[in-house]
């Protein structure tokens, strides 16, 4: 098999008008998952294409491109956002945590260890956007009802499970 | 039993919770190009000329192919091959591929799709499947538009109506419905040093698309590799081909690595959906409330090609009577070719349909006889031997019998079924509504239906090898399980290899909720195997047994098995040793084309579920507050995963009762992405409780029977039937819209009152027959008002089934 | 591609908008923009961000007038103590709209500016009478919501132009405020008809009544025509069904894939009846 590498981000420009160069580009600076990231990006990059395509980080999914899914769920300076309606050149200066940022030197977060055990995964293409949702739930509130954890993933479409194990999986890790 | 019946953890769950695993989307090769498809402009037509050479000049592209560079048959399909890999003189729907694209980038890829140049001439479409039937209708195929005509006949369906004390005859449609995996088609090709070609791909088989793969490519079969990615969900929808002959295509004429993924739109431009149906049934039964007739006329709206129609037309024939004992059964289903969006498998295969139309039926039956539904179910439930609508006869055993009555306690319908105040806030009213369901496991009609399995002994480890997918449902899981059992193991010396053509068994597909009771059968015999190969292996003295036992008698298969296990990787000069079976399930039969006679199937599923809603009286909106399910599994090897398989088919139930709609106007989808077509969201979901029922499967691998999926089956009849003892209309016609129960309500208001009461005859039953009779007396709960009409036959009937 | 910038004040932003370089576009949330931009739908030719500015970030209640910034989110507007004493049927509003994650982006001005006829925001909006500013380089005007509607996706706003702050007097205290929103799910769903209303009952009359719907006509749509009937009235069957009459004369709603033009004046009269009930404390 050949070897994965990252994406070449070669592309024709196809614009009208000649443009300001400068413009069309921009080197960005923001923390990822905790690092510090420096990165040129394109002015119509989304952030999913970012994470993905240039920095390899592939465990954000896209579902749609229309925000319908939550699937790319990322948090974007504490607030669970869809990672394919953000502009990467927006995000200077912020902090990103995607689902690789949960699994840390071997441990697993609650919440993984919760959507385990109460089996809230099946197919596992909605997960990673779920925990990311969960998580900015968490963050803020620690120890949500039901009512808040059903508001919280309700933008991020499951197809498989039929939400119940993804609730109790939340409550548990709350919980803990 | 030690593992099975646990509920262990998913095997693949760490990979899904990091974010590790890898889906067709997520592989990236070295130089790869990306791939996208020119899709018809036209809902029909025919194609004059195609122009390609100005997106060919496109600095970026690398290949613009049109069908003249397809080198094998430019035809495939799941079971007919009808649909062209890329169209060469006509377009029969939207999603048709003219031309694909590889280029450096996507970017470059799409603008390229603006430089073909294609010209069409449009033909008359045909859009509904009622007209297509029509002998002037535009022909979307030149042998006509019947894709099929499936009879069944049993009985004499006149002769039982004309004495039968009651009939009941209806006119139900059910809608085209998207699977809406979340995961979109996507896949990746590349050609290896040795001309082989390899397509990694999510789908729901590794095999049938390397058959169809390898045939329009004109590639014997062991020169294509299928390399199964993690599946995204499939629900039916990843048995046809998508994007796996066109990477391969391009893939071949490159040289290079290439990617293709679908947009969502794409996904539910180009991609099988659930045949919309639209079903005239007529039944009737005797006084005593024993059906006496079925009588059904289908028409499926297969779409612009034949994918696996016909089994699923096939299907539905076979289970449009449901799961009760009829003697006279008439039906006729056909598939109808049209312009829309092709139709095919998805999640029970034809039972959603007809058992929404059978359940409607059964509900109105027990209303107009008077009768409890759930009594009236039990009553006419097959048990222990029971002739199908087929002729086949077959010891079902009690299990339709312990689902409804498990599902009424589970739910203590007894009383909420009589409950005498509805009113549930202002406007808003209670109803419970109850169905059952069943469904085929593993193919039948006389399809192969084997499944093959290697467990392979090696130093530290016992690698399972079959190509069953794993799309969500657990079957990796659940496999593993069963080696384990088998081999007195721990989960963790169990290590599941990912199915590829080149290094995994055929086990079929993963469809027909087959794969557990199949594959885990082929398991099962493969480990059987091992442990006979072991205890040869002792025999012939070639193993060398170690110092602790000299000339012990009780050194056995296991010894070794725990020896092999205790070494740590690769052990110099160590074999392994390897287990192989295929399972054969017993027979099945074709059905006769005149009389549908056959055996239908070798094991089924049964179900029932019980919905409680409040229904708002004047928006419309149906509030589902409640699910109760109780499915017979024969046995839960994973009660964990089964509970999620119950969960998840309810849940798609409720998106087919109440939200689910693919629109298509003359062809052209208008509900083009996850907006327009909605499905539930955490927000819309209600508590589901579930019950898992065991009576033992005579076949199944520890008596386990499929689950996948019955859950699905019975959601929407039950929905539909608490709405009518909300408010008191029958919605036939899914999904039931808050709009519907308006212009319903409407309608009845404007009658003046309800057409049912008026026509209801003079109530004829013992009383004392029915134990829920009495109850409903004790409890001095009324009856409905009831007239009386002059004659004992009566006919509800609304609509005409022919425009 | 197109030129991205992130002007670092409200008067650089008006700079690069007065250049008036066709195809100039703002982004404030992104959560409509992109997804046309990509569909291909919308041309950008230059991108200038907004969203990050203090200026368009203002929540305050300043003589008796609530101000709210243009690039406030859906989420700030949700979570805002002031709004949710103030006009909790705004801040009802907000929740309402598409999912967490949309409302964590999309700004209040997008949802104006972007002119759906299902803008969640507008109907309360409208019976607020909240008041938009409009700054350009060279000049600021204050214009009612209710104006600046021209259709679908067409407003008022000149391409040089744009949506500062949008206004409103404080709604009094004992008045009734009510929204109704009516999707085909609980979540992530566009409108098939939506109705804000305001006023009050005293003595059994009605009083400062105010009614504006969504999905129902080409704009959201303020109901003067029935507010008129209903001032100082008392609630009768026979008023509802004249004011029902008269609404179902204001509004123009078309058929589409989510509701027919008969379903949703079904809907209105049926929003409007629930409306005027709870305002005059009586059930009909």
């Amino acid at each position: 098999m050949p070897r994965v590498t990252q994406r070449s981000i070669k592309f024709k420009m196809y614009f009208q008008r000649k443009g300001s160069k400068e413009a069309l580009f921009r080197e960005i600076s923001f923390r990822l998952n905790g690092e510090p990231v420096r990165v040129r990006v394109r002015s119509d990059q989304r952030l999913i294409d970012l994470l993905r395509d240039t920095l390899g980080l592939r465990g954000t999914k896209e579902g749609c491109g229309r925000g319908d899914c939550g699937s790319c769920t990322v948090i974007l300076n504490g607030l669970a956002v869809t990672s394919c309606l953000v502009l990467a050149a927006t995000v200077e200066g912020a902090e990103i945590l995607t689902v690789e940022s949960l699994f840390r030197n071997g441990r697993l977060d609650p919440l993984q260890e919760a959507f385990l055990e109460k089996g809230a995964v099946q197919c596992g293409y909605c997960t990673p956007g779920l925990l990311m949702s969960a998580k900015a739930l968490l963050l803020e509130n620690p120890h949500p009802s039901l009512e808040e954890i059903k508001i919280a993933v309700s933008g991020n479409l499951c197809r498989c499970t039929g939400y119940k194990k993804i609730f109790e999986a939340i409550q548990l890790a709350a919980e803990r | 039993m030690k593992i099975v019946g646990k509920s262990i953890r998913r095997v693949d769950g760490l990979a899904k919770v990091t974010g590790q695993a890898r889906y067709p989307q997520d592989f990236y090769l070295e130089g790869m190009l990306y791939a996208k498809a020119l899709r018809s402009r036209y809902s029909h037509a025919l194609i004059k000329k195609i122009n390609v050479s100005r997106a060919r000049e496109l600095e970026g592209v690398r290949a613009v192919l049109t069908a003249q560079d397809v080198p094998g048959r430019n035809l495939f399909g799941h079971m007919i091959a009808d649909q062209p890999v890329l169209c060469q003189d006509k377009v029969r729907f939207r999603g048709d591929a003219v031309a694909v694209v590889a280029a450096e980038s996507e970017e470059i890829a799409q603008e390229a799709l603006s430089f073909i140049q294609v010209d069409y001439d449009p033909l008359p479409v045909v859009s509904d499947p009622r007209q297509a039937l029509k002998p002037d209708a535009p022909r979307v195929h030149e042998k006509g538009n019947i894709l099929t005509h499936y009879k069944i006949r049993k009985g004499d369906v006149e002769k039982a109506f004309q004495e039968a004390h009651l009939v009941i005859e209806s006119n139900y449609r059910t809608p085209c419905v998207e699977h809406a995996y979340l995961q979109p088609e996507s896949g990746i090709a590349y050609v290896e040093d040795t001309g082989d070609l390899v397509i990694i791909v999510a789908t729901q088989c590794v095999y049938i698309d390397r058959h169809q793969i390898a045939r329009s490519l004109g590639l014997p079969e062991e020169k294509v590799k299928v390399v199964l990615a993690e599946t995204g969900g499939a629900f039916g929808g990843r048995e046809d081909i998508s994007v796996q002959i066109l990477i391969g295509l391009l893939a071949l004429k490159t040289g290079r690595p290439v990617k293709m993924t679908y947009s969502r739109e794409e996904s539910i431009l180009s991609t099988a959906k659930r045949h919309p149906a639209y079903m005239r049934y007529k039944s009737g039964v005797d006084r005593e409330g024993r059906l006496l007739a079925w009588e059904a006329e289908i028409i499926a709206d297969t779409g612009a090609y034949a994918s696996s129609g016909a089994a699923v037309v096939q299907n539905m024939a076979m289970y449009a009577s449901g799961p009760y004992k009829v003697d006279n059964v008439k039906i006729d289903a056909y598939a109808v070719y049209t312009n829309n969006t092709f139709a095919g498998a998805m999640r029970a295969f034809g039972c959603p349909q007809v058992t929404f139309a059978s359940e409607m039926q059964m509900n109105k039956l027990a209303a107009a006889l008077g009768m409890d539904e759930y009594e009236f179910r039990r009553r006419n439930a097959m048990v222990g031997k029971s002739e199908f609508a087929t002729g086949y006869l077959a010891d079902v055993d009690n299990c339709q019998i312990v689902c409804l009555d498990e599902v009424v306690r589970l739910s203590n319908w007894k009383e909420k079924r009589y409950r005498q105040n509805k009113e549930a806030g202002k406007d808003r009213f209670y109803g419970i509504g109850i169905a059952a369901g069943f469904k085929n496991v593993g193919y039948g009609s006389g399809y192969v239906d084997s499944s093959s399995a290697e467990v392979e002994l090696m130093p530290g480890k016992v690698r399972l090898k079959i190509s069953a997918v794993d799309q969500g449902q657990g079957v990796e899981t659940i496999l593993c399980q069963i080696a384990a059992e088998e081999l007195a193991i721990s989960m963790e010396n169990v290590e599941y290899t990912n199915p590829d053509t080149s290094v995994t068994p055929n086990a079929g597909s993963s469809s027909a909720s087959r794969q557990t009771f199949n594959s885990g059968n082929a398991v099962r015999l493969a480990c059987l195997d091992l442990k006979k190969n072991l205890q040869q292996l002792l025999d012939s003295r070639k193993w060398k047994r170690p110092p602790g036992y000299p000339g012990h008698t009780s050194y056995n298969w296991s010894n070794i098995l725990q020896e092999f296990l205790s070494m740590e990787g690769e052990t110099e000069g160590m074999a392994s040793v390897i287990g192989r079976a295929t399972y054969v399930p017993p027979p099945t039969t074709p059905l006769d084309p005149e009389t549908g006679e056959g055996i239908p199937a070798y094991s089924f599923g049964f179900g029932a579920q019980v919905a409680e809603v409040v229904v708002d009286k004047r928006t419309g909106q149906v509030d589902l507050k409640k699910v109760y399910a109780a499915h017979d599994v024969g046995r839960a090897i994973n009660p964990l995963q089964v509970e999620g398989q119950i969960e998840g088919g309810v849940v798609m139930g409720q998106g087919y009762a109440l939200m689910e709609e693919i629109i298509l106007k003359e062809g052209e989808t208008l509900t083009p992405d996850l907006a327009t077509f909605d499905i539930p969201t955490s927000l819309d979901v209600c508590d589901i409780e579930s019950a898992i029922l065991e009576v033992p499967d005579r076949h199944g691998p520890y008596g386990a029977r499929g689950v996948g999926e019955m859950t699905t089956i019975s959601t929407a009849p039950a929905i539909a039937a608490a709405v009518h003892d909300a408010v008191g209309v029958w919605i036939d016609e899914l999904p039931v819209t808050a709009e519907k129960v308006v212009r319903a309500l409407k309608e009845k208001e404007f009658q003046g009152k309800d057409v049912r009461e008026e026509t209801l005859p003079e109530k004829t039953l013992q009383e004392k027959d029915f134990q829920d009779q009495a109850l409903r007396e004790d409890k001095g709960i009324a009856h409905a008002p009831r007239r009386t009409t002059s004659h004992e036959n009566w006919v509800i009937f609304k609509g005409d089934l022919n425009v | 591609m197109f030129e991205f910038y992130q002007p670092s004040s409200l008067s650089e932003l008006l700079h690069l908008l007065e250049e008036g370089i066709p195809d100039t576009c703002l982004l404030a949330g992104g959560t409509d923009l992109l997804v046309e931009y990509r569909s291909g739908a919308r041309n950008i030719s230059r991108l200038i961000r907004l969203a990050h500015l203090s200026e368009l970030q203002d929540l305050k209640c300043e003589d008796g007038r609530i101000k709210l910034g243009a690039a406030l989110t859906y989420r700030t507007v949700e979570r805002s103590s002031l709004l949710r004493e103030k006009v909790p049927f705004l801040v009802q509003a907000a929740q309402s709209i598409g999912s967490p994650q949309v409302r964590n982006l999309g700004t209040i001005g997008g949802n104006l500016v972007t002119a759906s006829p299902a803008a969640d925001l507008a109907p309360p909006l409208l019976v607020l009478e909240a008041q938009l500013t409009l700054k350009k380089k060279s000049s600021s005007r204050e214009i009612p919501l209710s104006s600046f509607f021209m259709g679908p996706k067409r407003t008022l706003l000149d391409p040089q132009e744009v949506v500062t702050e949008i206004s409103f007097a404080l709604p009094p205290e004992n008045c009734y405020q009510i929204f109704y929103k009516l999707g085909q799910r609980n979540a992530m769903a566009i409108s098939i008809a939506s109705l804000a209303a305001l006023g009050q009952a005293q003595r059994g009359f009605l009083t400062g009544i105010k009614i504006a719907v969504g999905s129902v006509a080409p704009t959201p749509l303020r109901l003067f025509h029935t507010e008129g009937l209903l001032q100082g009235e008392r609630l009768t069957q026979a008023l509802l069904k004249e004011a029902n009459r008269r609404a179902q004369e204001e509004i123009s709603p078309i058929s589409d894939i989510r509701g027919s033009v008969e379903y949703r004046r079904e809907i209105v009269g049926v929003l409007l009846e629930r409306a005027l009930s709870e305002i005059a404390g009586e059930v009909l």
